[in-house]
């Protein structure tokens, strides 16, 4: 072999071992610069727009800062405590309820025609036993519903942690914001010209689907969460608040989310005063936002969409919930689309640029 | 380390800074600007280094970027480098803005002819600082059309020339057509001899 070559491969076998060393070391904080990354990403369209006005972008990261710092005072001052008090008064009410013996049977829940048909039916068929079985799952559920303060005591004690996030994010994020120019300028100067214009094109491809995709689906989330509270409260159904936060954060799950999210409404309005054929208009409620998002809200904001077929979508909300749970839901799809275009993009490109 | 030196950048990056800028008012397309549009302009452009006979891009290539020349010089070719050199690119000129208009690949293949530097700007950053500045955004465009306008003129100026060359050149054959056809009729003639 050529010395020249010799000597670049051993080049590049050490860059990588360095590169490599760098991220074991940097391991630790790479949680902190990826989520700081994604906040900076979700602020930067605020803070380019305000240089338009020759404000300068010190100046408007801290005005967004403070902006944010007084959403979060008011998110723990005012929000939080209603939302502790409500799911307090939840846990007791199920509480009290499952003292009573018959706590689950259908009969207590109100619905009387339902329990007096399948009472029918189990005398024929005996090996029916749907009293029984709620039973079971209601003792489930409270037992789950347990769990929640250890759960929460368990999070307190990682406090340290969270104190570091809480100052190291926003500062890592506040000179990606202030920097950001300068942050792809040093980026992309590493690249050899050859990939120069690749990486470029790339890069644009990706943040023009991606980027939108994400900035989207936080939208999405505020505005089905607003409507489902406006919803609820005309419903007149009790832990509204609560209940449309769960929605919302459950709505960008494909499929499973809006479901999944109602299932507290749906035990809320069984176990509560509230008469139950607010079920009927709760189901409609849900069914109206969630039409009027996957077919108005989400068009509009994602354009396209996914460009992934609906099976794979599912296929992969099923895999990522197996694979990482509640976080799996959420995030299985984004990061499997971002892949997903990257290769998609790269394919194409990489043969228009003849670089395969 | 002082808490001056995460919010201050360093001397040697303020004078690269301010030469940048102070290039770019040299540029045609941008010498309208005013230093604070040049700045914020500077701001999106990647300076690249070339070697002698390095492919900037070549034709096909998707059109990704455009670049003004600071140092050094380019050769246009229209397909491979074998092929005669088109025009030289010399520094202050820029190409690649076709992109910025048109969803085409590149036309050309451009290659460094000595050790050069451009100036690239993404073709995506290029129509966002539009955007954002109208003002200088228009100021740009308003340049780039007359630019395109002198090319277009300039083109139409060598078209007519290369017509009238055309229209004598075919004159000249039809007049030695003519004198062929004399000659034969002569020579076809017994008379004469």
């Amino acid at each position: 072999m050529d010395r020249t070559k010799v000597v670049r491969w051993i080049v590049v076998v050490l860059a990588l071992g360095i590169a490599i060393l760098g991220i074991l070391f940097y391991e630790s904080i790479l949680s902190y610069i990826i989520i700081s990354s994604i906040i900076a990403y979700l602020i930067a369209p605020i803070i380019n727009y305000a240089q338009r006005f020759h404000i300068p972008r010190t100046l408007s990261i801290l005005i967004v800062y403070i902006i944010i710092i007084g959403l979060f005072t008011l998110l723990i001052n005012v929000i939080i405590p209603q939302v502790k008090t409500q799911a307090e008064e939840a846990s007791k009410f199920f509480k009290e309820i499952v003292k009573n013996p018959d706590a689950f049977s259908l009969k207590s829940l109100g619905l009387d025609g339902v329990s007096s048909f399948l009472d029918k039916l189990q005398t024929r068929f005996t090996f029916i036993n749907v009293d029984e079985y709620m039973q079971t799952l209601g003792q489930k559920f409270v037992a789950t519903l347990n769990q929640i303060p250890q759960l929460i005591i368990n999070s307190v004690s990682q406090i340290i942690n969270i104190l570091a996030f809480i100052i190291v994010i926003p500062f890592i994020t506040f000179f990606m914001l202030k920097d950001e120019r300068r942050l792809f300028k040093t980026f992309f100067s590493w690249i050899p010209n050859r990939y120069f214009e690749f990486s470029i094109y790339l890069f644009e491809k990706i943040e023009e689907s991606f980027g939108r995709y994400l900035r989207s689906i936080l939208l999405e989330t505020i505005i089905v969460t607003i409507l489902s509270y406006i919803g609820l409260l005309i419903l007149g159904i009790p832990y509204a608040l609560t209940l449309s936060i769960i929605i919302g954060l459950t709505n960008p799950i494909k499929f499973f989310g809006p479901f999944i999210g109602f299932v507290p409404v749906i035990l809320v309005i069984l176990f509560s005063p509230v008469p139950n054929v607010m079920l009927f208009y709760a189901i409609l409620m849900s069914l109206i936002i969630q039409q009027l998002d996957s077919n108005v809200l989400f068009p509009s904001l994602v354009g396209k969409g996914l460009g992934m077929h609906p099976l794979w979508v599912l296929l992969t909300v099923i895999a990522g919930g197996y694979a990482f749970g509640i976080i799996g839901l959420l995030f299985a799809v984004p990061v499997v689309f971002l892949i997903k275009t990257i290769v998609q993009v790269s394919a194409t490109s990489l043969k228009q640029f003849e670089i395969i | 380390m002082k808490i001056k030196d995460f919010f201050m950048p360093k001397q040697e990056k303020v004078d690269e800074e301010r030469n940048l800028i102070r290039f770019l008012s040299e540029v045609e397309l941008f010498e309208n600007l005013t230093r604070n549009e040049r700045k914020n302009l500077s701001e999106h452009l990647y300076e690249r280094k070339y070697k002698e006979d390095e492919i900037v891009f070549k034709k096909g290539y998707p059109n990704v970027v455009m670049y003004v020349v600071k140092e050094g010089e380019f050769q246009t070719f229209l397909e491979t480098t074998d092929d005669e050199n088109l025009k030289t690119i010399k520094p202050k000129e820029f190409f690649g803005e076709i992109g910025l208009f048109l969803e085409e690949e590149r036309t050309a293949t451009i290659v460094a002819s000595k050790d050069s530097v451009l100036l690239g700007i993404s073709k995506r950053d290029m129509n966002r600082f539009i955007d954002e500045f109208p003002r200088a955004g228009s100021k740009i465009l308003r340049k780039l059309a007359a630019v395109l306008c002198k090319h277009l003129v300039n083109t139409n100026k060598v078209l007519a020339c290369k017509r009238n060359e055309l229209i004598d050149a075919q004159k000249k054959i039809e007049e030695c057509g003519n004198q062929l056809k004399e000659l034969k009729e002569i020579s076809n003639n017994p008379r004469v001899k």
